[in-house]
């Protein structure tokens, strides 16, 4: 009750029929995305471009299967906390630093969307004018004390909660990543730009070529076992790509 | 205290002159100023009627090097070289070719006596040998005047004597003009001049005749 | 008859004297000749150390890579850039005095085993070839990498001592190599550990890794190599073989450009400069004691004579050939004194290089040497010229003590 209060006064300038937590749950792109799906991206950087299949089973399960020429049969695997890079050349998974950067580019929660309602905490609501029209900037702090990036802003649509961009910071302040959202399609993010400010190599789009709600099977997922993972097809829109 | 006070001396060429007086007499220091070897406080130095005084070291020494020549009391002849190197010296001081030299220093030796010890070196001569070869020295480049300071104090008289007989000798020979400093009365009562110095003045300069 | 003649006689005046400092000279001009002995000793076991310790006479790469980055570990981040280096290569090895030239590739990532992982630094090589270049490896432990360029999935590594450690492995034991490949994404190799191996840095051994250039080729995608690592029958060429390539490499279509080993090794001018700094401060400090020593025992010479030089100057001699008398007999002990140090020195030195004495490798080097003081001619005749100038400096005091003597004076001298 103290904090609906403290928060309430807080937020003073903004529009009094506006709640921030509302404004988060409605704007969060990460919850646009079902909590199990397959889909197929596309990441263009330097005028080059990599498929990748993307199979997602709730928070904590992630396989992206490479789907360039060169790279097939390499899996990246999230599970929990831990990335695996799964190679034909190595006989176990090799772990990975969880802010590896696909394709240098862009890091799997930027490409995936983080679920910033349940990461993050609104702590400041207020309104500006954009070329999209009246927007709502909500400024957020990671729950997560121990989080790479404890600050970000999340910019949406005054009108459809759509969200324009994801601003993100790292602890001493310094910009870290900008996620913009360049086109929707049925309701869901259909093109995104991610811009790296730290290393200042560029930006990666990613472009959602199919995204499917469906169940995923558990053992794609077994770091010991990866006969399902091998057993996958190529899918179709990947075949010929570079 | 002056070693020569009002000093008037003249000496013409070919003139054989002693400069006789005790220990301390200021012969040494005449024999020096007349060599051009030292510079009066007050006074002129002529030979051959330039002034020795106004010119420079350099210009002293080419005159001593081809016009004078010295005999010391002590032979003051170079170790290391032999009777015919020390004698050469002084030819080759004057750039004369080394054949020339050759025969001028072995006529020069043959002349005093020692032409068979030319090779020698002093420590190989004795007391009387070694002045020779000083003489020899003194002579080779043919000098206008040769100064002999106590030439025979380290000899025996008779050794003496015969240095003494060898000096006039070249001096009727040659014409080379002779000035000996000495203290000893054998030598002096031979001049056919006698210079008496005393506490640095002349005290008598006669010419008492062939003796 | 000449001064010179006068000088050299009067060397014999009081042998004892004489000996004494020809001894000292003889000594001095001996020690010169023994230190610049051992740093060429030095410098040659360096030079050797850093050429066949991998860098090679000469590397050829993209101009662009050697641009303010000198060091292959400077270079670790750029990809390789060489393509057509087959061609490049067989060029540059039918060139005289050419030993082979090499491909390398310099890359990093991580190293895993099990649940330890390593940052590594690796440097991939063709090694039939670093061995006709003579570049040594330094084992310390297992094999090397076989010759023959491995199959697929038969990939073989080297891991610096530290790195082993690190990692838990040993020779025979599989791990994973993690890197980025020239596309921008990642990809891991297992491959087998051949042999340990040190760089003589305990540093570097902690990350480095060695491998063949196929399997560089392999984790990072690409054809390419970095650089060509070219080996020389003498060092002594390698400025020369380098302007005989600049033709060859101005008419590739990327620029390129070959670096000595030189410019690729700053340590070995530091540790150069450090040498000679060092061999002139032992070179003041003999000229100090020389100096010192002889420039008395010339002035006691001096001063026991001076009614000779009296007499010098009062049958003709001038000043300054009185002078140049006591230089010229100064000058005469030091010929003679370098001379026989120079000698002594050569002597000293056959003897010593006979011994076998073994000194400790020098730094990035990890086998002893065989202690051979390398004497040169020119070591020996700069000994020599160093003498006869200390002792023309000793003789100057003495020499302006008999110019200024008073004639009437000096002849009154006992």
């Amino acid at each position: 009750m103290t904090r609906a209060v403290a928060l309430a006064l807080a937020f003073a300038s903004a529009s009094p029929a506006l709640d921030p937590w509302d404004v988060l749950r409605r704007g969060d792109p990460g919850r646009l995305s079902p909590d199990s799906f397959r889909a197929l991206l596309r990441l263009w950087r330097d005028d080059r471009s990599h498929d990748i299949e993307v199979w997602h089973a709730g928070r904590n399960r992630t396989l992206v299967r490479l789907l360039s020429a060169k790279e097939l049969g390499k899996f990246l695997l999230r599970r929990d906390a831990d990335l695996w890079l799964v190679s034909p050349r190595t006989r176990q998974p090799t772990r990975l630093p969880p802010a590896y950067r696909l394709y240098g580019g862009a890091s799997l929660d930027e490409v995936l969307g983080r679920l910033h309602f349940e990461d993050y905490e609104p702590v400041d609501l207020t309104e500006e004018k954009g070329p999209d029209g009246d927007l709502l900037s909500l400024r957020l702090h990671a729950r997560d004390p121990g989080s790479m990036l404890p600050r970000a802003r999340l910019l949406v649509r005054k009108g459809d909660f759509r969200a324009v961009k994801v601003e993100y910071w790292l602890r001493s302040g310094k910009p870290a990543t900008v996620v913009e959202f360049q086109a929707w399609e049925a309701g869901r993010p259909r093109r995104l730009a991610v811009r790296d400010l730290i290393r200042k190599e560029g930006s990666v789009t990613v472009d959602v070529l199919k995204l499917e709600e469906r169940p995923v099977p558990a053992d794609l997922f077994d770091l010991e076992d990866g006969s399902a993972r091998k057993a996958l097809p190529v899918p179709l829109a990947a075949a010929g790509s570079p | 205290m002056a070693a020569l006070k009002d000093v008037s001396l003249e000496v013409r060429a070919g003139e054989f002159v002693v400069v006789a007086g005790p220990s301390g007499c200021g012969k040494t220091t005449l024999l020096n100023l007349l060599g051009g070897l030292d510079e009066a406080d007050r006074g002129e130095v002529r030979f051959t009627g330039q002034d020795l005084a106004a010119c420079p070291e350099s210009e002293r020494t080419l005159i001593r090097r081809s016009r004078l020549g010295f005999v010391f009391q002590s032979f003051n002849l170079v170790p290391v070289l032999s009777a015919f190197e020390n004698v050469e010296y002084g030819l080759w001081l004057v750039g004369v070719p080394k054949e020339e030299r050759k025969r001028r220093v072995n006529g020069v030796l043959d002349s005093v006596g020692l032409g068979d010890r030319s090779h020698r070196k002093p420590a190989q001569l004795s007391g009387g040998e070694r002045q020779r070869v000083a003489l020899a020295r003194a002579l080779v480049h043919d000098p206008l005047a040769v100064l002999a300071d106590e030439p025979t104090a380290s000899l025996d008289s008779h050794t003496g004597a015969a240095i003494v007989d060898l000096f006039a000798r070249m001096n009727a020979e040659r014409g080379t003009t002779f000035l000996l400093a000495t203290h000893d009365p054998a030598i002096i009562e031979r001049a056919p001049r006698r210079v008496h110095l005393r506490d640095g003045v002349v005290v008598k300069d006669e010419r008492p005749g062939p003796s | 008859m000449t001064l010179a003649f006068v000088a050299l006689r009067n060397l014999g005046r009081n042998r004892r004297r004489t000996l004494l400092s020809l001894l000292v000279a003889a000594c001095g001009a001996a020690a010169l000749v023994l230190t610049a002995g051992f740093v060429r000793f030095s410098f040659e076991g360096l030079r050797d150390a850093i050429v066949r310790g991998g860098l090679g006479h000469l590397e050829v790469g993209p101009a662009d890579d050697f641009e303010g980055a000198a060091s292959p570990l400077e270079r670790l981040a750029r990809p390789p850039l060489l393509g057509g280096w087959e061609a490049l290569r067989k060029e540059i090895e039918a060139r005289p005095h050419v030993q082979a030239a090499g491909a390398s590739i310099q890359f990093a990532g991580m190293a895993s085993h099990r649940d330890r992982s390593a940052a590594f630094f690796a440097v991939a090589v063709e090694p039939d070839r670093e061995r006709r270049m003579g570049m040594e490896v330094k084992l310390r432990g297992g094999e090397g990498l076989s010759e023959e360029p491995p199959a697929e999935g038969e990939d073989q590594v080297l891991l610096g001592k530290g790195l082993a450690r690190a990692l838990g492995v040993v020779p025979g034991d599989r791990i994973a190599l993690v890197t980025s490949t020239v596309e921008g994404s990642l990809d891991a190799m297992d491959v087998t550990v051949r042999g340990l191996l040190t760089s003589g840095l305990q540093e570097l051994d902690a990350r480095l890794l060695k491998t063949h250039v196929v399997t560089a080729q392999r984790l990072l995608g690409t054809a390419n190599v970095s650089s060509l690592v070219v080996g020389l029958d003498d060092t002594d060429r390698t400025a020369a073989a380098q302007a005989d390539l600049l033709p060859l490499l101005g008419s590739s279509t990327t620029p390129l450009a070959a670096v000595d080993w030189e410019t690729r090794a700053p340590f070995y001018r530091q540790v150069r400069s450090l040498y000679a700094g060092i061999f002139a401060f032992l070179g003041g400090v003999v000229f100090f004691l020389v100096v010192l020593s002889t420039s008395n025992t010339l002035l006691m010479s001096v001063l026991e004579r001076v009614r000779e030089f009296g007499t010098l100057r009062a049958i003709g001699t001038s000043r300054g050939q009185v002078a140049t008398l006591v230089v010229l007999e100064a000058l005469w002990l030091g010929l003679l004194g370098g001379l026989s140090g120079a000698v002594l020195g050569l002597g000293l030195a056959t003897l010593i290089n006979h011994l076998g004495i073994r000194m400790p490798p020098p730094p990035g080097a990890a086998d002893p040497l065989d202690l051979f003081l390398r004497v040169v001619p020119s070591d020996l005749a700069a000994a020599l010229l160093f003498m006869v100038v200390v002792l023309g400096v000793a003789s100057l005091v003495p020499a302006l003590r008999v110019i200024r003597l008073r004639i009437a004076e000096a002849l009154a001298h006992d």
